[in-house]
């Protein structure tokens, strides 16, 4: 079975690299991305399975990746956010524009959020 | 008394002089008094004759007269520095209520606007004279959805009808041409003998509190950003570390990580509790109701500590319904057990249980929490609910603490119309007993 692609998206560099090589460790394909502009462009040209997304970006934010990658255009893809900002208001827009669960980043470690990665793909 | 000499016939023509000239004494006398002059008197009369009686009598008439008005003249000054009295009494009210700083409007029983003070007249730009009389509902107050707040149901007809004060928790605004200025609102019922009479309502323009309340919450957006997110780092990179990513690690290193670890969540959690302490000031944190199965959460939450209690050799004892329907915010109650929870675990000595108990009361349900652990000292108990409060032999033990998850505990279940209390003992435990409504209602008024 080919392996799963997953998109992270977060600019804070270690976090990145953190999350990349556990992903990378439980068998996901990772490629990451650091600005809302780079996360569009390479959704657009590698179609990933899911989409790990944090909200605050340099240049635009994780809801602006949510309306130029609108997710009904692009049924084979889950996002999953991922971020530490977290207010009812956020979360209900998220979810509006498909996202399909909503965490609070400093309450996972990288082996936490792989396990509900997996949930994930399994249902 | 003398008599008037008539014996003679030429005497008539001298006679009718001598009554004419007695007369006409008498006559500017009485003019005067029917034009209310009183001061002429009636001349001396050594005369002894007739008319000397009549003189006396028109004299004593003046007399009793002037006497009366004399007496009206001074219940009229008296009368008239009561009046002043009242008027100055009237101005100093009319100025207190105008130098209140809050628009003040009172109405009659009927609602009908009886006064106004100036800023309550600056605030709705309608003039005095075409307020008074006027129902106070035509000014058009607005809920936060835009929605008109009907008559019935604003805080002056609550006052009026139920005789209550009458405080608004939520917002109201006001329009003002294009500007819509968010208002709080009190009423409070004017009585006189029992009976109501009327009431009087006070608005405040919050538009300076709304925006330092924004700029609060921005503050605490950005912060919650900038610092969690290197602690999320810390504790992503550590992570990978214990978790084997990065390949096998000595064990004395291993348990160095694992404390760098804890220390690492302990700060989170600090940042965390900061931050919904700030909100929860800032009165930006509402209930989000929703109907759950609060015997699931409360599964969920026990599942989620037993780890914590196996490391402490602890069991964790759980007696709920098997389902129990709750209207409320699953999050924050969550948030509010899980605290308990973990104060149980963390102040219990290895070993030992924590019973947790659900229990449905009517229209409540009881949630128990007991330890048989170090217990509060009895003289701190009273604060244990303050902020940052934290008790000495918890201090004492060294065990890590922020002092800000019982106050988050108390304010979330107060904000739903609970209560929380807390039984102690020293060495023995402690049992914390929280009472929630089944159904959470919005609390708009209270009074």
């Amino acid at each position: 079975m080919a392996k799963k692609k997953i998109l992270f998206v977060e600019d804070y560099a270690a976090l990145q690299e953190a999350f990349k090589i556990a992903l990378g460790a439980e068998g996901y394909d990772v490629t990451t991305a650091g600005t809302c502009h780079e996360a569009v462009e390479s959704a657009k040209a590698d179609q990933p399975d899911l989409v790990v997304l944090d909200m605050l970006l340099p240049d635009e934010g994780g809801m602006e990746f949510l309306r130029k990658y609108p997710l009904k255009d692009h049924p084979g893809t889950i996002v999953v956010v991922f971020s530490n900002l977290s207010s009812p208001e956020l979360f209900t827009e998220a979810q509006q524009l498909g996202a399909s669960r909503y965490l609070v980043k400093s309450n996972y470690t990288p082996k936490q959020l792989a396990e509900v990665i997996a949930d994930i793909f399994k249902s | 008394m003398k008599h008037i000499p008539k014996k003679k016939e030429q005497d008539v023509g001298s006679y009718k002089d001598y009554v004419k000239q007695r007369v006409d004494t008498l006559v500017p006398i009485l003019a005067r008094s029917a034009v209310g002059d009183y001061s002429m008197d009636v001349p001396m009369d050594v005369s002894h004759d007739d008319f000397s009686e009549l003189y006396a009598g028109v004299q004593f008439m003046i007399e009793a007269i002037r006497d009366q008005l004399a007496e009206i003249d001074q219940r009229n000054d008296e009368l008239r520095a009561k009046i002043d009295e009242l008027e100055h009494l009237r101005a100093d009210d009319e100025t207190l209520l105008n130098s209140i700083g809050e628009a003040v409007v009172a109405v009659d029983d009927k609602g009908k606007v009886r006064y106004a003070n100036q800023e309550m007249i600056d605030f709705v730009g309608i003039e005095y004279a075409e307020m008074v009389g006027k129902e106070l509902g035509s000014y058009i107050l607005e809920d936060q959805y835009g929605e008109k707040v009907k008559p019935s149901r604003r805080p002056i007809s609550i006052a009026l009808k139920r005789g209550v004060r009458v405080s608004i928790s939520n917002e109201y605004y006001y329009t003002v041409g294009d500007e819509r200025i968010p208002v709080w609102v009190t009423a409070n019922p004017i009585k006189v003998n029992d009976k109501v009479v009327g009431a009087i309502s006070v608005w405040r323009n919050i538009a300076r509190e709304k925006e330092l309340d924004r700029m609060k919450s921005d503050l605490i957006f950005l912060a919650s950003h900038q610092l969690k997110t290197p602690a999320s780092a810390v504790k992503s990179s550590l992570s990978l570390l214990i978790d084997g990513y990065l390949g096998d690690m000595p064990t004395k290193q291993m348990n160095d990580l694992r404390t760098a670890y804890a220390e690492n969540n302990f700060e989170l959690k600090l940042i965390d509790d900061i931050l919904n302490v700030a909100s929860l000031e800032s009165k930006r944190v509402l209930v989000e109701p929703e109907r759950f199965d609060f015997s699931v959460v409360i599964r969920d939450i026990v599942s989620e500590e037993k780890a914590a209690a196996a490391d402490r050799k602890q069991k964790l004892k759980l007696t709920a319904p098997a389902k129990l329907a709750v209207t409320g915010d699953p999050t924050k109650l969550r948030e509010v057990f899980e605290n308990l929870i973990t104060n149980a675990i963390k102040y219990r000595p290895e070993g030992g249980r924590i019973g947790i108990s659900v229990k449905s009361f009517g229209a409540d349900f009881v949630v128990t929490v007991v330890d048989d652990g170090i217990g509060i000292p009895e003289k701190e108990i009273s604060s244990i609910f303050a902020r940052f409060f934290r008790a000495s032999n918890a201090t004492q033990i060294n065990m890590p603490g922020t002092g800000l998850g019982l106050y988050l505990a108390k304010s979330i279940v107060e904000m739903h119309g609970g209560g929380i209390e807390v039984e102690s003992e020293m060495g023995k435990g402690t049992t914390f007993t929280v009472t929630l409504p089944k159904k959470y209602k919005e609390m708009k008024h209270n009074g």
